[in-house]
């Protein structure tokens, strides 16, 4: 997690950086682009079917500087230059064409994404780009024809009928300035080693890994609209966790992350360090901890899980992309916001913004900004609840029946363009402090008839690199829900606190937002990287909230048996 | 149940004549053998090799030694379930890939990392946790998986030893158990033989190796070998890849043994595809081997191989679909070397004697023909290469710390034994070092240099015309002479069809009147025991097999040495084929604005027949 608290430095402007092209228009790679693109939209057609009328294609070239500590051990130190294109072909109109069809999965066909070489050489991309735009142009006219099939034997439901399947628009031209931290200088398998070994060496912890990652990567994008987009960016972070057992043999742990534009700016290394040597203190308290029972009442979320909780109940349901049309449904398609536009979801005093134009919040940086989006369409701040209602929700060019245009939301990778969250910025008004908020905890639960309440400070798979979009929710489901709490607090009446363990979270659902009977002043941050053909970044700021009642089971054993060979 | 396959890759056919043989089709007299060593270099390292004590203090090797000491004490000692061994294998690999497409570099990447594997035995040679639960699905022995081990810090390497050793002992506890209550309760198996063999312990210590290569070199030799694809406008997709890696294998366990093996291993190798109207997809490879680097082909050998292959593929565009065929054929060296390793090598391998889900096609022919007389068979993973072409199936030490030795399969087609790991089977019950596996599996028996030896050959001009005569005798349209192979599998498991298949790349027609014509999309097929009673003949040339073959045991380097073979029936089938279209466009062109600069077409090139 990136905590507002605990971030000792912001943004460094970098002491050395990467030479990008004077006119990235020049490139090798965009003459390769736009040649081949030119001769897509003219040439390629099947006999008896339609040339596409939309084509764009999107570069994302890719360093990567990557290392990988245990127990105070290098595991691996990477460093590699990737290249993928990703083709848009469609066939039809803007009105009815292809896409956000079932049978334009990408989970099924390799279509239209694909790796480039990394070498500047005009023949050899061209060469890629011709391939992958042949394979996207055929499965295109595949699934439109498919489409076209199945809609002639389903009922219209009304709904969709007028919607239109691509939002037609004037190309965009955009020029990213921001030079690229140079890679060549990041050194990290040191850093690995020491954080890692803070918590190998530590006594009474098993395990302790550190990832540290620089990355710099240039966007290139072109469309038949005319437009031209070079977007530049740049992420480096370092997330270390420990792991022990305790004496019944169950696992405790925790984490923690820094993520910052450029290597060089994130927090010293001897801050990390510490700040490593305290988690694993903090992880060797855990072990002593009381196991507590299963629990139904008041909880408050804060620091890490104040932005967890949020991410998992709002990241992926804010998406405003229709799902794809299909003749069956597998209950996966479910979003609970949607179905709640113009209501309320939170209480009055909510409001959440998403804004990928904005790249600080106070002194704390927010690394989900950008400023073209993945279909060219200018990053735009969405009021998405106001006063507690939900207003819109995010949008890529794919309308839906309630929202008919981009507001510049529309990221993604292997899978496919959607909807996505950039910066999403949850400030209520008012607000309590902690001492505050504790109180308030302490009258719900005796309201309840309880003599105790939980502060939850961090759940486990908080990983700054899980893919908060589908990862991420899998393993929810997977494990029925719910959210294992790996730091949480009980408050007794009389105000004190003593760590506890052995708690997870059953996922609240939305109608539970509009339960939430008390919030902090305080912003926390965390930040996610969205793993898949580059990587993009995500941000989540959220106040601590108090939920009027929850249920947190209790784990279950048994566990295994503590270690029967004696440690070094 | 077993499927294995040879994958495709690393293959590598030399053509070199073998020194004298008589020309003869007396096929079924067993005859003097020939000097093997003439043609065969053996890697006498381990015998000649350093002792412990003349190498080089290591530090991961003493820590393993002495973790193993102190594990051991505490876990041999359990009065109630003691484990009874103990081994690590850390498998150190380093690799340096460069791989280029159509002149430009795709990727050029370096990677370094370690793997542990620990095997805790708890019971007794005799019987321990490792023993099949019979009757039941689930709870295989478990102690598998990759796991990933710190290149450095020392007390990093002892925690993970330690962590990995806790927790293996107490599965292995546990599993000792239900292995017990399982022996006890159901039927007496077919071979009772003890699940582990004693082994004296070796010490032998390699040299750590540094990389050879001039990588920033081979970077521009490998976009400059990648660029003569770009001349042949019918290749869709296409590479060079230049690779060297150095692996080094650290083994330490309980009876005392201490291994450093290194395995250096140089690599070039280049693909081609491309697609036929009706949705087939063609593709050729080719590579070139070394373990010395400095012996890799230089470009100007090299260009003319590439060349050769682009060449080919254009020539197997325009060949004609095969059909399913019966009758004679020639399988030259390549192909030969597969079909042993498919069709016998993974039927020798001895753990599936003890395996009663196994077919076990040759359990009981200890002793009888299963070959024509004119053939021997063996293992040597000591073989460094044959007739120039560098083995890469060779290896000095197995995984279990025994030394390689030489395993007679097949003796003037007699059958005399079994491919052994330390898992012995009734009247085989000791390992001859063929216990393998890729880092993160279990170790069993795996083939490592399959040599198919004849002691009477023709020459190839003679063997072609014995394949007329045989295709005029069945009075069968043409005969099928299979040039080059991908690779191949095969089912072993008991209650499926005991078959094998190879993957052909180049297959001709060879008609009576002599002439030759390419064709794709065919399978090679049979069943091992009726296909090798059909050999007839074999040729004095000596071709080499270099392959990845995957099993239970995960994948591992394997060759197979063998002349080709003249079969006097074959069965062959339709390869599957897609159903794709070919591009819909032209490939573009060289340069930007630049139309003059035409790759060459497919008419342009030579095709067909030879």
């Amino acid at each position: 997690m990136n905590r507002g608290f605990l971030i000792l430095s912001i943004l460094l402007a970098p002491l050395a950086m990467a030479a990008t092209p004077d006119n990235p228009r020049d490139s090798v790679i965009v003459e390769a682009m736009q040649d081949e693109m030119e001769r897509t939209k003219s040439e390629l057609a099947l006999e008896d079917f339609s040339r596409p009328y939309y084509v764009s294609f999107s570069v994302f070239d890719v360093k990567t500087v990557s290392c990988t500590g245990q127990n105070g051990g290098l595991l691996a130190e990477d460093r590699t230059h990737r290249r993928f294109l990703r083709a848009d072909v469609r066939v039809g109109s803007y009105e009815s064409d292809n896409s956000n069809s079932q049978f334009q999965s990408q989970f099924f066909s390799s279509a239209g994404m694909t790796r480039l070489p990394s070498g500047d050489d005009y023949h050899a991309l061209r060469r890629s780009m011709w391939l992958t735009a042949d394979s996207a142009y055929k499965a295109a006219v595949e699934s439109l024809e498919k489409k076209r099939a199945e809609a002639s034997s389903l009922q219209a439901n009304g709904e969709d009928e007028d919607v239109p399947s691509f939002t037609k628009r004037e190309g965009t031209q955009f020029v990213g300035d921001q030079s690229l931290p140079v890679l060549e200088d990041v050194e990290c398998a040191d850093l690995v080693e020491r954080v890692s070994a803070a918590y190998g060496d530590h006594e009474a912890l098993e395990t302790g890994q550190a990832d540290a990652v620089a990355r710099n990567i240039d966007r290139y994008f072109i469309d038949t609209e005319g437009s031209f987009v070079f977007e530049p960016s740049s992420h480096a972070y370092i997330e270390a966790w420990g792991r022990a057992l305790a004496e019944d043999g169950m696992p405790v742990k925790h984490m923690f992350d820094h993520v910052r534009r450029d290597f060089s700016a994130l927090p010293a290394h001897d801050d990390i360090i510490a700040e490593a040597r305290a988690s694993a203190e903090l992880i060797a308290k855990l072990r002593k901890a009381e196991k507590v029972d299963t629990y139904t009442g008041p909880v408050v979320f804060t620091e890490d899980a104040a932005t967890q909780i949020m991410w998992r109940m709002l990241g992926n349901d804010l998406s405003g992309t229709p799902p794809p049309t299909t003749d069956f449904d597998s209950g996966s398609q479910y979003n609970a916001l949607r179905s709640r536009l113009n209501r309320r979801v939170f209480p009055k005093e909510f409001n959440v913004v998403d804004d990928p134009t904005k790249d600080k919040l106070g002194d704390i940086p927010l690394m989900g900004s950008y400023e073209i989006d993945h279909e060219g369409v200018p990053a735009q701040k969405v009021e998405l609840i106001n006063d507690g209602m939900l207003e819109t929700l995010l949008m890529s060019r794919t309308p839906s029946d309630k929202i008919a245009q981009s507001n510049g939301h529309g990221r993604g990778g292997w899978q496919g363009v959607e909807g996505t969250v950039g910066n999403l910025i949850i400030q209520p008004t008012g607000g309590q402090t902690p001492e505050e908020l504790k109180t308030r905890l302490l009258e719900e639960a005796k309201r309840e008839g309880l003599d105790h309440g939980y502060i939850v400070r961090q759940f486990d798979n908080p990983w700054v690199t899980q893919d908060a979009l589908t990862s991420g929710d899998s393993w929810a489901r997977q494990s029925k829900d719910r959210m294992p709490a790996t730091v949480v607090v009980r408050v007794n009446a009389d105000g004190s606190e003593e760590l506890v363990r052995g708690l997870s979270l059953e996922m609240p659902l939305i109608r539970d937002l509009e339960h939430i009977v008390g919030w902090g002043k305080q912003s926390y941050i965390t930040n996610y990287i969205v793993t898949g053909t580059a990587g993009y970044l995500q941000s989540i700021a959220a106040p601590a909230v108090l939920f009027e009642e929850l249920d947190m089971p209790a784990a279950k054993g048994p566990f295994a048996r503590p270690h029967e060979v004696p440690a070094p | 149940m077993h499927l294995s396959r040879l994958l495709p890759g690393l293959a590598a056919a030399l053509l070199v004549s073998c020194a004298g043989g008589p020309d003869t089709t007396d096929t079924d007299q067993p005859t003097e053998k020939p000097d093997q060593t003439a043609r065969e270099r053996v890697d006498m390292s381990l015998v000649l090799g350093e002792s412990r004590a003349d190498a080089e203090p290591d530090a991961l090797l003493d820590v393993m030694k002495s973790e193993t000491e102190r594990m051991a004490k505490a876990m041999f000692d359990d009065t109630a379930n003691p484990a009874y061994y103990l081994s690590y294998q850390i498998t150190d690999q380093k690799a340096r890939e460069i791989t280029a497409t159509f002149g430009a570099i795709d990727y050029d990447d370096e990677s370094h990392d370690r793997t542990l594997d620990a095997v805790v035995r708890v019971g007794s040679y005799e019987l321990d946790n490792t023993r099949e639960l019979r009757g039941e699905w689930f709870g295989d022995y478990s102690q598998s998986g990759r796991l990933a081990f710190p290149l450095t810090y020392e007390p990093a390497w002892r925690t993970m030893l330690w962590r990995t050793t806790d927790k293996y002992y107490k599965e292995a506890v546990e599993r000792f158990i239900k292995v017990q209550a399982n022996y006890g309760l159901k039927a007496p198996e077919e071979d009772q033989s003890a699940d582990f063999t004693k082994a004296e312990p070796i010490e032998y210590v390699q040299p750590l190796p540094e990389y050879q290569a001039d990588h920033k070199a081979w970077r521009e030799r490998v976009r400059e070998l990648s660029e003569i694809f770009s001349q042949y406008d019918y290749i869709e997709r296409s590479n060079v890849t230049f690779h060297e890696g150095v692996e080094t294998r650290y083994q330490v366990n309980s009876e005392g043994s201490l291994v450093r093996k290194v395995r250096h291993v140089g690599r070039v190798s280049w693909f081609a595809s491309t697609s036929v109207e009706d949705g087939m997809n063609l593709y050729l490879y080719d590579t070139a081997n070394a373990y010395e680097l400095d012996s890799l082909p230089g470009n100007e050998e090299l260009a003319p191989r590439i060349e050769e292959t682009a060449k080919q593929l254009g020539a197997l565009l325009k060949a004609p679909k095969s059909e399913p065929f019966i009758g004679p054929a020639i399988l030259e060296g390549e192909a030969a070397g597969v079909f042993f390793h498919e069709a016998l090598g993974h039927r020798v391998e001895g753990h599936r004697l003890a395996d009663e889900d196994e077919g076990q096609t040759f359990g009981e022919k200890v002793g009888k023909q299963v070959l024509p007389r004119f053939l021997d068979v063996y293992d040597d993973p000591r073989l460094i290469e044959a007739s120039g072409t560098p083995l890469m199936g060779h290896y000095l030490v197995d995984d279990q710390a025994i030394p390689a030795s030489r395993a007679e399969v097949v003796d003037n087609g007699i059958f005399k034994g079994f491919l052994m790991s330390r898992t012995p089977a009734e009247g085989f019950d000791s390992s001859n070092g063929h216990g393998r596996r890729e880092p993160g599996k279990h170790v069993v028996s795996r083939q490592g240099n399959l040599v198919v030896h004849p002691s009477r050959t023709v020459s190839r001009e003679k063997l072609k015309e014995l394949l007329i005569a045989e295709v005029e005798a069945q009075d069968a349209p043409y005969g099928l002479r299979f040039e080059r192979v991908q690779g191949g599998f095969t089912l072993t498991g008991r209650g499926l069809p005991q078959s094998f298949k190879v993957l052909p790349l180049v297959v001709y027609r060879v008609y009576p009147d002599g002439r030759e014509e390419l064709i794709r999309g065919v399978t090679l097929e049979g069943t091992p025991l009726t296909v090798l009673s059909e050999i007839t003949a074999a040729a004095d040339d000596v071709q080499v097999f270099n392959g990845v073959c995957g099993a239970e045991s995960g994948h591992v380097p394997v060759s197979s040495v063998s002349p080709s073979l003249l079969v006097r029936r074959v069965e062959t089938a339709r390869a599957p084929k897609g159903s794709e279209r070919p591009p819909i466009l032209s490939p573009p062109p060289l340069q930007p604005d630049e139309d003059d600069v035409e790759p060459k077409t497919e008419s342009d090139e030579n095709g067909g027949a030879q």
